[in-house]
């Protein structure tokens, strides 16, 4: 039942089998060739489709396929053999590619009918025998017998890449031709592109490689590297649009390989640097269209952009390492920074509309401004230089805006700075000047200098700097509060002075300090200053900072009309007036005026009217008052005393220095004073000199005698020699309208024998004379000098308890880990030399702070 | 045997105070032939000479012969020390110059805190622990010491005693001076000597500026003595050495370039 249910369901009609002779099948056989034979005559409007369809089923059915399949190769092999060849060959040398192109659609139109009718074969034969369908197999044919048929194949090839050569010299050519014959090629790699690629892509790839390599030589001899990489440019858009347009698409990608190269890769050190064109040049001539050109170009081969790279900073270094070469004498430090913030900005520019950005690039431009920032070891003071000036108060012109964007700018620069201590320290020396002579543009403005410090450096680099802040404040209602108190108590005080109290610790002052002699005035003013202070705060002690401080000193000058040598009584009285006018002047005091008003009457020629009190700082705003400086070490340590704790800390003492200065009240005093001082006199001019507080000591000297040498003037202030030769400078050769003190002789130097007088024909237009310092500009050698030993100092100590936190925290570490960690701990605020940090490892060892292991002498352990 | 002792003793002693250093090997000669008549006297006499024996009260007694003198003007008791002068005579009876090797291992027997100073309990210690108790027998133990010295371990613990021996404690020394140093190397030396000593040595005597050798310097030495043979190409100088040696292979390195540089003109 069941095979039968099955029989029933597959049954099948099955042709009845016929055995078919020889004959017959030749028959069928001439009948198919025949029609096959019409159909490449073009001749197949009179065939019957089903007729000859059923014959060639017949034929594949009775198992003749073989015979089917045999003949269909040989009746097309003929007929592309003997009439279709024979045209083409014709046509060699004249509308060959039409002539193909024509075969080519004419044997692809027959060969989709004769599949058609022969469609039985390729289901059941070419499937059964796994041969070629009839398509193909016509496709196949076609591909030996003509378009790789010996010279048809090299002629194809030639015409091919003639017609690409004529068109990159620039003539037009038939381009349709070109596309149908790669079409061709690629359809007759049946499912590959290798009749394409061995036909066609291979010998043009090598043939463009030719091409190019000889173009490249020509192009580099002949032109320049901006007009060369255009070419370039121009040479890989043609290629790669060739490629689209009529090569397969593939080839785009291949061709553009080739012609990157030969004309980019092979080059490419050559073309950037070509003398007078190449990147150097456009460096230099601001050619930014060019170097994003030659971005563009070399970014497209590998190394490209490294050989960019390596130019620029090559040539980057070059003008970096001139411009913070050290000129003799020193270079001006505003000009440095700013020459190397334009360096910076240039290259900038480059970066951003060259360079597209580039990541390695802007890496390189980092690395390169450390490096030769760094090659000058003053760059630190220069860079704080340069702040300072911007912070300071001038005519500069500049909103805060403005200067806010310079100073992010000189941030960058700051980045790079490897010593950071180093700036850290004439940062502080500059900021100190500023707020002690009230010179700030404006405190927001160095607030946000230092919070962007902070933001770099953490905030235990600018907590120092915070704390010089506060002590102004602090200082600030201080003196109001004694200044109230002097005025209740009576005004007893003869200067006009406002102290500043400086913590040690924060500020640039030194704690052995010379014992100037401050002239009595000022000197009592300042007594009268600490007892107020010391009884408000126990336990500290004050130490007179005279570098630091300033003063305003009321003078009359008697002009050229006596001699020299004949001093009369009479000036000498009027000398007395003046002084006493001056005296009161400089503050509503009289104490003052004995000292100096009596002595004054020595100098024949003009005398400075006492004046002012010395004190640190200056007020400048103020009248003619004096300032002194004055520095206060507490006894048990600054920070200690701040806070109120009693001192447990005793070696530490803490420098405070004060600033003295008048108020405005003051100066109106001292003005009309001065102007009843002037009545009583003909001739004489008044001026208020701004001097510094050593200045101050020098001058109220010749209120005594009206000669000092050198020497002299040593001995009796006790001022540092190199703080005397510098305030001695300023007064005595500085501008001609400075110049309060004459030298004898003329000379540029000072000698301790040379002797000076005052300059009796002094004359200024302004009334308020400040007196500049000589030499503002930047540190002096010696100077620098003891800056750099105090820096290296402080680093062995930074290095040291580097080294003491790490050990803390690992108690044992080897050698080579522990200088890493040093260097790292560090790098923030300096680099330190592996040797450096090696003799702070023996100098701990030595103290036994720490120990080598005795397993391993390269492992040290922390003795705690 | 008792007299024998006495003899002993005087000769021992009065030998050394008539300063005859020249009849030393006759001395030695006489008493080689003393010992068959004694050996065989008694059970204590045999005792007295074996190699184990030694007495307490004797070395004692040696000590007092070379301690400091008490000065009585000075009404304060001197302290109980063996000074420059007492070591000299006692190096000179040993027959021995006092900067004799021998001389420093026995000081480093004596664990002695400091040069030209034994102080009794020191001098008891060294003599115990060579377990000799006159001239005679210090003498016979020295080539022993000789060979103890030749460890490795032994001559270590000598090498790294010998820098504390070497510091001047009155002034409270912590750094030995260079000079001072360049003559304990030699001295220490004397039985292994590091080839590259003499250039080291050299090169301090060049420095005078170096400071002195502090501990971890003098200890490193033998390592770096060891590790370096006399090859100093092999020389790392991130490795954990003390700087002074960075120093030393630099100007050695730089004496060697001179040299290299000179001979082709020549």
């Amino acid at each position: 039942m069941k095979t039968g249910k099955k029989e029933h369901q597959k049954m099948r009609i099955r042709a009845f089998p016929i055995t078919m002779d020889e004959r017959y099948v030749e028959s069928i056989w001439q009948l198919l060739k025949n029609a096959i034979q019409e159909i490449q005559k073009k001749n197949n409007s009179g065939l019957s489709f089903e007729e000859l369809y059923r014959n060639a089923y017949t034929m594949v059915l009775h198992k003749h396929g073989e015979k089917l399949y045999s003949g269909l190769r040989e009746v097309v092999t003929y007929h592309l053999d003997s009439k279709v060849r024979a045209d083409v060959l014709a046509s060699l040398n004249n509308n060959f590619l039409q002539t193909l192109n024509y075969a080519w659609n004419d044997h692809q139109t027959s060969m989709v009918m004769i599949r058609d009718i022969l469609m039985y074969m390729d289901r059941v034969y070419v499937h059964q025998n796994n041969v070629d369908n009839v398509y193909n197999l016509g496709l196949i044919i076609f591909r030996d017998q003509i378009v790789r048929y010996g010279c048809i194949r090299d002629h194809l090839r030639e015409t091919l890449l003639g017609l690409v050569m004529r068109e990159r010299r620039g003539e037009v050519v038939d381009r349709l031709s070109i596309k149908n014959a790669c079409q061709m090629l690629l359809v007759l790699g049946i499912d590959s592109r290798t009749v394409y690629e061995e036909d066609f892509e291979r010998p043009f790839l090598s043939q463009s490689a030719e091409f190019y390599r000889m173009e490249s030589q020509k192009f580099l001899a002949e032109n320049s590297a901006s007009v060369y990489i255009k070419r370039v440019e121009l040479r890989i858009q043609e290629e790669a649009d060739r490629a689209k347009h009529y090569l397969d698409d593939s080839t785009e990608k291949r061709i553009v390989e080739v012609v990157e190269e030969e004309l980019i890769k092979k080059h490419m050190k050559t073309i950037v640097e070509m003398e007078n064109s190449g990147v150097v040049h456009m460096l230099r001539n601001n050619r930014v269209e060019d170097l994003a050109c030659m971005y563009s170009v070399l970014a497209r081969v590998q190394d490209g952009l490294a050989t960019l790279a390596e130019c620029v900073s090559h040539h980057l270094r070059e003008q970096g390492k001139a411009l913070v070469q050290e000129e003799e004498g020193g270079k001006n430090a505003i000009a440095f920074v700013q020459s190397l913030l334009e360096l910076r900005d240039s290259y900038d520019h480059f970066l951003h509309n060259s360079f597209n950005n580039d990541k390695l690039i802007k890496q390189m431009i980092a690395t390169d401004f450390e490096y030769f920032l760094n090659l000058n070891s003053k760059s630190p003071e220069y860079l704080s230089l340069f702040i300072d000036d911007k912070l300071k108060k001038g005519v500069k012109g500049m909103s805060e805006g403005e200067i806010e964007v310079v100073l992010d700018k000189t941030m960058v620069l700051f980045r790079f700075l490897q010593e950071k201590d180093v700036f850290e320290r004439y940062y502080k020396q500059h900021l100190a000047k500023r707020l002690l002579l009230q010179k700030s543009v404006s405190e927001d403005s160095e607030k946000t200098m230092i919070s962007k410090l902070k933001t770099e450096c953490g905030c235990q680099f600018t907590s120092k700097l915070e704390g010089m802040f506060k002590d102004v404040s602090i200082s600030n209602t201080i003196n109001n509060e004694f200044k109230q108190r002097q005025a209740a108590s009576g005004g007893n005080n003869t200067v006009d002075i406002y102290v500043r109290v400086l913590t040690s610790g924060y500020w640039p002052t030194t704690l052995t300090t010379s014992k100037t002699n401050i002239p009595l005035a000022p000197h009592t003013a300042f007594q009268t200053f600490r007892r107020f202070y010391l009884n408000k705060h126990s336990g500290r002690q004050l130490t007179l900072q005279p570098q630091l401080g300033s003063a305003d000193l009321n003078a009359i000058f008697y002009g050229l009309r006596r001699d020299d040598g004949s001093i009369s009584l009479n000036i000498s009285s009027n000398v007395t007036n003046s002084t006493a006018a001056a005296s009161t002047s400089s503050a509503p005091a009289s104490a003052i005026t004995p000292a100096p008003a009596a002595t004054a009457g020595v100098g024949g020629s003009g005398g400075f009217d006492g004046t002012a009190a010395a004190a640190p700082v200056s007020d400048v705003g103020g009248g003619g008052g004096a300032a002194a400086a004055v520095s206060e070490v507490s006894g048990g340590g600054a920070a200690v005393a701040v806070t109120g704790a009693p001192s447990s800390v005793t070696s530490t003492s803490s420098v405070a220095s004060v600033a003295l200065a008048p108020t405005g009240t003051s100066s109106v005093t001292t003005a009309s004073v001065v102007g009843a001082a002037s009545g009583s006199n003909t001739g004489p001019r008044k001026h208020i000199i701004q001097v510094s507080t050593y200045q101050m000591v020098i001058v109220m000297l010749f209120n005594t005698r009206d000669k000092w040498t050198y020497e002299e003037i040593q001995s009796e202030t006790d001022i540092p020699e190199r703080d005397l030769l510098r305030a001695m400078q300023s007064l005595a050769l500085g501008k001609p309208n400075q110049r309060v003190l004459l030298k004898t002789p003329k000379t540029k130097d000072i000698e301790p024998h040379h002797s000076f007088n005052v300059n009796d024909s002094f004359t200024s237009k302004l009334y308020r004379v400040k007196i500049q310092a000589v030499a503002a500009k930047g540190e002096s050698e010696p100077e620098r000098k003891e800056t750099r030993t105090k820096v290296d100092e402080d680093r062995k100590h930074e290095i040291e308890a580097a080294i003491v936190r790490i050990m803390k925290a690992r108690r044992r570490i080897t050698h080579n880990n522990l200088v890493a960690e040093v260097t790292d701990l560090l790098k923030s605020r300096f680099v330190p030399v592996p040797l450096l940090i090696k003799k702070r490892i023996e100098s701990l060892i030595e103290r036994e702070y720490l120990a080598r292991t005795p397993e391993d002498r390269k492992v040290y352990s922390y003795v705690a | 045997a008792s007299r024998l002792h006495i003899i002993m003793g005087v000769t021992g002693s009065g030998g050394g105070a008539s300063g005859g250093n020249t009849n030393s090997s006759e001395k030695r000669s006489f008493y080689a032939r003393i010992p068959p008549l004694t050996r065989s006297a008694s059970h204590e006499t045999r005792r007295h000479l074996s190699k184990e024996y030694y007495s307490e009260t004797k070395i004692h007694t040696l000590f007092d012969i070379y301690r400091e003198p008490h000065v009585p003007d000075e009404g304060l008791e001197t302290e109980d020390v063996m000074l420059t002068e007492g070591i000299q005579r006692f190096c000179a009876d040993l027959d021995l110059n006092a900067d004799d090797f021998r001389v420093l291992l026995f000081a480093w027997k004596c664990e002695a805190e400091t040069m030209c100073r034994f102080t009794r309990l020191e001098f008891l210690q060294g003599c115990k622990a060579i377990k000799a108790d006159s001239i005679k027998t210090i003498l016979s133990k020295l080539p022993e010491l000789q060979m103890e010295a030749q460890e490795f371990d032994k001559f270590k613990n000598m090498y790294k005693w010998a820098f504390k021996f070497g510091l001047d404690s009155e002034v409270g020394q912590r750094i030995l001076p260079s000079d001072m140093a360049i003559l304990l190397w030699k001295l220490v030396f004397e039985q292994r000597k590091p080839k590259i000593l003499d250039q080291w040595l050299l090169f301090l005597g060049n420095h005078p500026s170096i400071r002195g050798i502090p501990r971890d310097t003098w200890n490193m030495f033998l390592n770096f003595s060891e590790t370096i043979g006399d090859d100093l190409s092999t020389y790392d100088d991130t490795e954990a050495w003390p700087s002074l040696f960075d120093d030393f292979v630099e100007y050695e390195n730089d004496q060697l370039n001179q040299n290299i540089s000179k001979d082709p003109k020549q």
